[in-house]
Parts: C-alpha cells; structure tokens; sequence
C-alpha cells in the first residue's frame, strides 16, 4: 500500500477516535455505489472486422467518505475521501484512495459566509453558468438515475461550476425603503501555470443586488478571467476577458395574476495577447435579454416571452464553455474498424460515459455537435443570436400533471462566410403524468413524453438546411413496495448540412468544415428498481441502443447493455 | 442613496455596450459547389522541385464555378503540414502562394517528399500532387544557431563546444550529450539528447557553448527588446530538468535565464534578450550589447540534487521583431 494511502486511513483513523472527544462536532456522511455493465456489439460495424470488441464488461465500486468537522459554530471543515477500484482488477490491493473534495466554510462575525477550497460557483446565465449540454426533459428515470451518476461524478450541480478557490456572501437588511442587499464574491484559480509558457488563470467575480421590495429588485454582476502574467515567461500568452451586466426583475401581483418582468444587459471585453503572433487582439460586445411572464394563480398557468440579442462577438467563458467534450471517445466499446478507430460518442454515451465531460473553462468556443444541439450549442450565452422565445407551463394544483412548451425563432446577426443569416427554429414540449396520484394510489405511476424540434436554414452561396428531432418518452410503475419497473426511450434523428466553424485561438473563425449527416439514435430500457430510502437503490437495466446512419450503412450498429447498480446515500 | 447609485451603475453599463462588427473574424468567403462543378490544368509552379529557402511555390487551375479551395500539402517524413485556402474562380500565384511555412511545429525537411491534396468545398473529387522539397525553408529576420544536423556530433562541431560532466568526471556512463535520430526532431534529421545524472550533487551536470565564426555575432542594429532566443525543446514529463540558457559579451557580461522542463512533448520557448538578468556582477558594463555577443550557453541542471535530467533541442534560431514562429 502506498504510504499516500496509509497517510489517508490514519487521518480517517484519527478522525473517528477525534470524534470521542469532539461529540457532537463530527458528523460523516458518504455514497456507496458499485455499478457494472455488460456491452454486446453487433452490427455492420462489424464487418471486416476481426480485431475490435464485441463483448465487453466493466465496473468499479466507490466509496465516498465524507467527514464534517465543526470546532466552533462558525466554523466547519469538511473532506470527501474516495476509495475506488475496478471491479475484478487487482482487487482491494487495487484500490485507489484520493481527496475528492476538500473545503472550509464558515461565517465572520455572522455577517459573511465564506467558503475555502472546491466550492461550485454560479451567477447568472451570461456570466458563469455551466449549460446542459442537451434538451433533457421529461425523460424516464431510468435516464435520470444515469445522468445523475455523470452529475455527481463530474461534479456538474446544478448549472454551477466546480473551481477551487473562496466564496463569500453577505446578506444585510434594511429599514422601510430598502429591504436587503445581497453581495457574492468569488476568487478562483482554474488553471495551474504549465511548463514555460501557460500562466496560472484566475477567475474572479461578484454580484451586488438590491431588494428594494417584493417589487422591485435590481443587480449588478461582474466576471473576470484572467492570466497571471508572470507566472510564465512574459513572451508566451497573456488573457483577460470582463463581463459586466446589469439586472433587473419587477413583480406586479393582484389576487389572482403574477406578472414579472426581468431583464440582463451587459457588454464583454476580450483581450487576448499572444506574442508569437505578435498579437493581442481586443473585442468588445454586448447582449441584451428583455422579457416578460405572467402567471394566472387560480390555474398554475405561466405565459412567458422575451427578446435577446446576443453580440456576434460578446465573449462569456465561463457561460459559453460546453460541459462535454463531443468528440472524446468512450470507454465502452471503445475501439471500432479492427481496432484502429475510435467510436464516435453517441447520445447514449453522452448519458452514461463519465468521462466525456469537461470540468475546466475555455476561453475559445469549443466545438460541438448540432445533431445535439444547434440553435443555442453554448447555452442561451450562445453568441451571434437575436430573436424572441415564448413558452407556457401549467401544473395542477396536486401536481399530477404538469406540461410546458417553448418556441424558440432565432437568427444570426452577422452572417459567417457569406451575406446570408442562418434562421433557427426550435419547438418544445412535453408533460409528465402521475397517474398514482390521480386515481390516489399510493404507488408510483408515471408516465411522461417531451420532445424537441429544431431547424437551421440558410440560402445563397452556401446554402444550410438541417433538421433534428429528439423524442424523450418513461413509464414507471411500483408493483410492489418500493419496488419499480422502469421503462424508457429516446429517438434523436438528424439529417441535412452545417457548417462548422473552425476558430483560431483568438475565436476568429478560419474555415468552415462540412457537417452532413443523415443518422437515427434509439434507445430503449426496460428495467427494475428497488428504492431502500431516498437516493438509495438498487436497479438492473437492459438498454439496447441503435445506431443507423444512412450515409455510410457501414457505420451502423446495434449496441445491447445490461447495467446493474446499487446505490446507498447516507 | 444606494438604489440611486445601483440605478446609475445600471445605466452606466448599459451606456457602455459597444459591438466591434470587423468583418475578418466572421471567416473567409465560403460556397459550396454544385454537382456539375469540374476543374481543369492542376499544377504546380515553378515545378515540382521546389527550393525553399529562395523559392514560394504556388498552384494553378481553372474551375468551372466560382469555388472555395483547400490545398493540404503534408511532408512524408518531417510530419509537416501546410494548409492553403481561398475563393475564387481560378487558382493562381495571386490565391494560392506557399512561402514554406508550415502549420504544426514540425518544418518541411530538405529532400522530403510531399503530398498535395486539393479539394472543394462540396465536391467529393480530390486532387492530389506531389512537391519535393530541395531546400528547407528560410525564415526573415532570423539567424540559426545550431540545427544538430550533419556530423555535428561527436561533442565538438564546428561552432560549438559540450563540456562538463560529461567528460570531467562523475559516472559519464550515465551522461551523455548526443545527437538524437529518433522520431525526436522538429526540423530535419536529429535534434540534440541532453542526458545526464548529477553525480557531484551541484545540480550542474553539464552544457554546450555556442560561437559565431566571427568574434561576435551580427546582431548590431537591432533593438534589444526585439531579438528572441528561441529553440524547441521536449520535455520527457519527467519533471527533473531545468536549462540555464545563456549568452555572453566580449566585455565579461554574461546574462541568464533559467528554465523549468515541464510537461510532454515538444515545445516551442522564445525568450526576449532584453529579459535574460546580468549573472557576472563585477565583470562587464552591464549594460546589454548587442554588438559584442560572443556565445550563447545551455546549461542542463537537475531539479533535485543527485538526479537524472534529459531533454531535447531543436533548431536554435535567434528571431528579430517576434518570436520565431514556423
């Protein structure tokens, strides 16, 4: 055993004789998960191809040990040790011990709460948000249980951003004119200098809002990323880039209507210099997202609608990063043609493969894939879009059906590589049913069914028509006690051109690669679940997945896994 | 009051939103081509020998369309790739010109064959060609050092001296300063292997003088603060090796620069002179002459007393204006 990992067992050790003596300070929590898959391939794919695997399995068990320890009120140290091993490989003398999380956290003179160390930071949409990386709702939960596995694993809470650096916040109260003042501010550093030439980068950043009432509410937010000149040789790279919005949102409430309207405007400023190049570009841009909702209380209906404009060049890194990278190659079934290629991530790769996912900021847009996603690939701080969103949602008062749909008609504001805009279009929608509910059973019954649409089009020289269809549809059903059969499936088809832009590191675009596709993903799961207590489970699924491209017969394939879980969260 | 400062700064950034529109960054000119689309008379000029230390090579064809082009010209040896592109209705010097450069940090190598590949945006014919290479590339405002080709080593080459462990004691069994033929090169055939143990645990384990044939080195003239050293370097991702890059004066000056060897692969460092510190206090005027380098020094220290450090050099080029760029 290392001596790492002896250092690790004593401090856990340690912890727990501690906790005799500091009762009531120490408290431990953790997630036990083992999960294994069984992958068979077949297919076209195949053909001619003696080399690369058609039977496959893997699986790990993990230990998360979490220990929480509270000297004073104001005051709290938390770490999470992982144990981890493959399953069936080295077996426990394999096991590999690291910190996962560490963090302190805490309040000064109960006025400012801070954080030390991982934390995962958030602000709004246009300045450090971390977007889905594809249309997501109304899936089944057997989708849901393995997108929360890549979630965790990736540290992908919510829309935040996991960096290591501080946090602190500050909420102060006020007399009959002004009711609170809210300030956040982080200081992160998200990129260790490397070698001679990459210096460390910071990411630094605040909001400020003012609750003059229930009405009214007014916010400034500010984001920066920059590069430690110094840390590296002065001849190499040197990058900042500023983000400063303005917010607004009223609230104009009668019995029985909520009308809100809210707003974020804010210009970006990008320098980039680099001195090979002997360069340092500098852009300036601006966004604009004006909109309004109303909601009629009596029938839990919300209409909603805004306009926003979106510069060509408003530059956002830490909204506009994609949290995936599209074309990293899974590790199930990794290898195709005899071995020698690897298989392009699928939608179903992107659901269940942990690391394809992408944990640090980027200061260039990032390539994507638009059968996943093309009308807003960087979120909604996708840069060079204007145009209107409306939507509604409706929920009854006993939750047993709640339904939304959204329209999106977007287009660009300056056209790439020719006078002609791209238009897009995207449709959405979907319900989820709780049929337990409704005939007031005590055991779960749902179902639910969402799909999205979306449409590219563009004429002239270079001419753009491309098409995607995503369909999410689940049941689950309790027959017995805690006891569910999980059924679920997804349908993405994609067919047409774009074209992709290729950027250099200044995000200048240099070339523009083709994107022509005409392929159907289905998947389909039908499984079990046992739920011991809340986020604690254990679930057998078989999900077969196809992969049909009608371009090249050859690429096509049949994918069936059995995925077993157990889950235990304390 | 704070509401009406909050209000203000919301106006004041709303006032400050500016949109830069410069064409150039929206990319270049693209058209797909229709079905019918052919081309005639693909070349390339002045031929198919190409020098490229004193000669550009460019293409020539005509297109029955107004199209978008690509020429991926790629050496079979060196891994060198050049990419060309443009619009228009014929391909020509004007649309089409290579200087020699290349893309990635690999440069084309003299006698080195390479493919031409030219293709359309949204037409599925391709065509291909082939350049041989009879010269390498000369860059402007450059003046090469070392490029650890030829018969250069054993130790001692023409303008050019390896000294320390490596011959004056320790384990030289372990030490080694030698030409490297691997596929570890950026430019040409060999690159140079510094590899070496510090046996007498000074971090010192040994380096290489640099000499012009001249006294000095013609660097007279130019601005201090816009003359880079530069040279590739690869690292083996060790974390061992640091380099103490030098270069001295006539008067005694000797100015240094120390860099850590991180990291995998190949590299390219440029360090300004102007940023390199006076080492020799007492000797010299310390002011930087350009006029009176004599040499330049590389000196291979390990990180840790007593261990091992290695790396890689490359084609050692002194770059006026910018650093060196392929």
């Amino acid at each position: 055993m290392k001596k790492t990992n002896v250092l690790i067992l004593g401090l856990i050790m340690a912890a727990a004789v501690s906790n005799a003596q500091f009762n009531k300070v120490v408290d431990y929590s953790g997630l036990y998960r083992m999960n294994g898959t069984y992958n068979t391939l077949s297919g076209p794919v195949l053909n001619n191809d003696s080399l690369s695997e058609r039977r496959s399995s893997n699986g790990y068990a993990l230990f998360d040990f979490g220990i929480n320890v509270a000297p004073y009120k104001e005051l709290k140290v938390s770490t999470i040790l992982r144990s981890r091993s493959q399953v069936g490989a080295f077996f426990g003398t394999g096991n590999l011990i690291q910190f996962r999380q560490i963090r302190v956290e805490g309040n000064i003179a109960k006025v400012v709460k801070y954080q030390l160390g991982d934390i995962d930071v958030g602000m709004t949409k246009y300045t450090l948000y971390n977007p889905d990386e594809s249309y997501q709702d109304h899936e089944s939960e057997a989708f849901a249980m393995r997108r929360n596995i890549v979630a965790y694993e990736n540290f992908n809470y919510g829309n935040n951003w996991r960096m290591q650096g501080a946090q602190f916040e500050s909420s102060l109260l006020f007399g009959r004119f002004l009711e609170r003042v809210k300030a956040k501010a982080i200081l992160t550093r998200v990129r260790k200098a490397v070698a001679t030439n990459i210096p460390d980068r910071y990411v630094m950043g605040g909001t400020l809002t003012v609750l003059q009432s229930k009405i009214i509410q007014l916010g400034v937010n500010y984001v920066t990323m920059f590069d430690n000149v110094g840390s590296a040789l002065d001849t190499a790279y040197s990058f900042s880039n500023r983000v400063i919005t303005g917010e607004y949102k009223v609230a104009l409430e009668s019995n029985k209507i909520l009308v809100n309207l809210s707003g974020e405007f804010g210009p970006s400023y990008f320098k980039y210099h680099v001195a090979s190049k002997l360069k340092t570009e500098k852009y300036n841009d601006y966004f604009y997202d004006l909109g309004a909702a109303a909601t009629y209380k009596p029938a839990n209906l919300k209409l909603y609608g805004n306009y926003r404009n979106i510069g060509p060049l408003f530059s956002s890194p830490t909204a506009q990063t994609i949290r995936l990278f599209p074309f990293n190659t899974p590790t199930e079934l990794s290898k195709l043609n005899n071995g020698t290629t690897g298989r392009q991530a699928t939608m179903y790769d992107r659901m269940t493969q942990e690391g394809l996912y992408n944990q640090s900021i980027y200061i260039g847009l990032m390539q994507y894939l638009p059968i996943y996603g093309n009308v807003t690939p960087y979120g909604a701080a996708t840069p060079n879009r204007q145009g209107i969103t409306a939507g509604m949602s409706y929920s009854d008062s006993s939750s047993i059906i709640t339904l939304d749909a959204k329209i999106d008609k977007l287009s660009e504001i300056k056209a790439e590589g020719t006078n002609k805009l791209r238009n897009f279009s995207a449709y959405q929608g979907g319900f989820n049913l709780d049929l337990g509910k409704l005939v007031a059973s005590k055991k779960q019954l749902g179902i639910s069914l969402g799909m999205r649409n979306e449409q590219t089009m563009r004429g002239g020289q270079a001419p753009i028509n491309f098409k995607t269809n995503l369909i999410n549809s689940g049941v689950n059903i309790e027959v017995l006690n805690k006891l569910d059969v999980l059924l679920g499936a997804k349908y993405l088809t994609g067919k047409g051109n774009e074209l992709l832009a290729q950027r250099d590191l200044f995000n200048t675009i240099l070339s523009f690669n083709d994107y022509i596709i005409n392929s159907k993903q289905t998947i389909l799961t039908g499984g079990l679940r046992y739920r011991f207590f809340k986020d604690s489970y254990l679930t057998f699924q078989y999900n077969h997945f196809d992969n049909h491209d009608s371009i090249s017969a050859a690429n096509n394939y049949k994918w069936g896994q059995i995925w077993g879980n157990m889950t235990l969260k304390f | 009051m704070k509401k009406g400062i909050l209000f203000i700064t919301l106006f004041s950034v709303f006032l400050s939103c500016k949109r830069d529109t410069d064409p150039n960054k929206f990319g270049p000119e693209t058209i797909i081509v229709s079905e019918d689309f052919t081309v005639t008379g693909f070349t390339v000029s002045p031929s198919n020998f190409i020098n490229l230390a004193t000669q550009d090579a460019y293409f020539n064809c005509t297109m029955s369309q107004r199209a978008e082009f690509k020429f991926v010209i790629s050496g079979l040896l060196s891994g060198a790739v050049k990419t060309v592109s443009g619009a228009g209705q014929s391909i020509d010097i004007l649309n089409s010109t290579w200087t020699g450069d290349s893309d990635n940090l690999n440069l084309f190598r003299s006698g080195e064959k390479c493919l031409v590949e030219l293709s359309f945006h949204g037409a599925k014919k391709k065509y291909y060609d082939t350049i041989t290479v009879t010269a390498e590339n000369s860059y402007p405002n450059t003046i090469l050092i070392n490029n650890f080709e030829g018969v250069f080593f054993d130790k001692h080459g023409p303008n050019v001296a390896a000294y320390g462990n490596y011959f004056d004691g320790g384990d030289s069994a372990k030490s080694d300063i030698k030409s490297d033929n691997t596929t570890k090169t950026c430019e040409g055939a060999q690159s140079v292997l510094f590899d070496g143990v510090d046996v007498n645990k000074s971090f010192y384990i040994g380096g290489m003088y640099f000499f012009p044939a001249t006294t000095t080195y013609s660097f007279a003239g130019y601005e201090p603060d816009s003359l880079y050293f530069n040279t590739y370097l690869y690292s083996y991702g060790d974390n061992s090796t640091n380099f103490v890059f030098s270069y001295t004066e006539t008067d005694g000056d000797i100015w240094t620069k120390q860099v850590s060897v991180d990291g995998l692969g190949w590299t390219l460092l440029s360090l300004r002179l102007k940023d390199f510190t006076d080492s020799n206090l007492g000797l010299g005027n310390g002011i930087l002459n350009l006029d009176k380098i004599t040499g330049f020094n590389i000196n291979l220290n390990a990180k840790t007393a007593g261990t091992r450090a290695r790396a890689n050099l490359d084609y050692i080029i002194v770059s006026y204006g910018r650093p060196f760029e392929p």
